[in-house]
């Protein structure tokens, strides 16, 4: 339900990167930077880090990323920062990827998947992405569109 | 078969309804409701048209349910499409559909309190309506509030689909709309020319309740048509979403 809101709050149409970025820092209230600078190999396709005393945070993406999945990226990361997730390193150790605090773990993920589609989605080249408003709207009262 | 295509209808409208629940979105659960009335009018009607041939009367009280839903979808359908048709500029000015919805609102509270009373003098079950109870006053009045809630929608949602960008599958449903405003318009001439020149119709014609069929089959079926490019471009974007981990992780 909340992904939903969300997505209706703050996905702009038609859907750029940049001003997505800034409806989600105006939605927690601090500055939030996109940076799509990681590098094939690193084993990572998004990752968000926010200073502890400002609040500032940054999300960085693939720089070889395609715009549907660079967006992706950065609505999954986003999603994190919406829900003031904070990881540290004992979230990677094997003791907590089993039980509760493992099952809790991945619901915060597949959540946070569940956004990024959407978002991706919005930033597909074809598709969700209806050009004029009243065709937006009646797809969206059909069930087919979220926006 | 009829009451299974009506019902099937009415599993498509509810599952649109749900879809507008799960994501808090009153407009889809509006279509959901107004795709779920007009099925369950078809139901009501389905006993007049059989496959083998046998037409069953319908009851006074299933008649005036029948036309009850036809009102709440109808009431509902063009709800929607007001919010769909309303042009807002970002600044909140513009035209708002809450005057149309509350109007609209009002003619439907208005039929439902007048079908009844239209239809006190015609309480025995009929297979053959209009040519038992046409000549009334009353029966004439259910019969144009009847055609009116079912075949305004229909065409206001026609001209919608029509302007609209959805593709080619949109002209399924399209074509239902003008079916069902085909199906409308003899509800209409059907009823006057009973009334007016005392024309009896053909004895137990099969075209009223086949219109109202097809209009289902076409508007509700061509909506879940419609569903397919969406299903299928979401498991395009996760194939490629695969691809790209693989690429770029």
């Amino acid at each position: 339900m909340l992904i939903n809101d969300r997505v209706r709050r703050l996905v702009p149409v038609p859907f750029v990167i940049e001003a997505f970025v800034e409806n989600v820092a105006r939605e927690i209230g601090k500055p939030v930077h996109w940076v799509p600078s990681l590098s094939s190999g690193t084993g990572m396709t998004g990752l968000s880090v926010r200073c502890r005393t400002t609040g500032a945070a940054v999300i960085f993406s693939p720089a070889a990323a395609p715009p549907d999945y660079a967006a992706h990226c950065v609505g999954h990361e986003s999603w994190h920062l919406l829900e003031g997730h904070l990881c540290t390193a004992r979230d990677a150790s094997s003791a907590y990827r089993d039980g509760w605090p493992g099952w809790l773990a991945r619901r915060r993920e597949h959540e946070a998947e569940r956004f990024a589609k959407r978002i991706g989605l919005a930033a597909a080249p074809s598709g969700s992405v209806v050009s004029d408003d009243r065709t937006r709207r009646l797809a969206s009262a059909f069930g087919l569109y979220a926006g | 078969m009829v009451t299974y295509i009506a019902w099937l209808g009415a599993l498509v409208g509810a599952g649109v309804a749900y879809i507008g629940l799960r994501r808090r979105n009153i407009v889809t659960t509006v279509m959901g409701v107004a795709l779920f009335g007009n099925a369950m009018t078809l139901s009501v009607f389905a006993p007049l048209l059989s496959l083998h041939g046998v037409r069953e009367p319908i009851p006074h009280s299933a008649r005036i349910q029948g036309a009850y839903w036809a009102i709440a979808g109808g009431a509902a359908m063009l709800a929607v499409l007001s919010t769909v048709l309303r042009d807002q500029h970002p600044d909140g000015t513009g035209s708002r559909p809450v005057r149309w919805i509350v109007a609209i609102a009002a003619a439907a509270a208005a039929s439902v309190i007048t079908i009844p009373v239209c239809l006190a003098s015609a309480r025995e079950p009929s297979d053959d309506f209009l040519n038992a109870y046409g000549y009334l006053p009353g029966v004439l009045v259910y019969e144009l509030l009847f055609a009116l809630w079912l075949g305004t929608p229909m065409a206001t949602l026609a001209v919608v689909l029509w302007r609209s960008d959805l593709g080619r599958l949109r002209l399924v449903t399209l074509s239902g709309c003008v079916v069902g405003v085909i199906w409308a318009s003899w509800k209409i001439v059907g009823a006057l020319l009973r009334y007016v020149a005392d024309v009896q119709l053909a004895a137990q014609s099969p075209v009223s309740v086949t219109l109202g069929c097809l209009a289902v089959v076409l508007g509700i079926g061509g909506i879940a048509l419609l569903a397919l490019p969406v299903v299928r471009e979401a498991r395009a974007y996760d194939r490629r979403r695969r691809t790209q981990d693989m690429r770029l992780g």
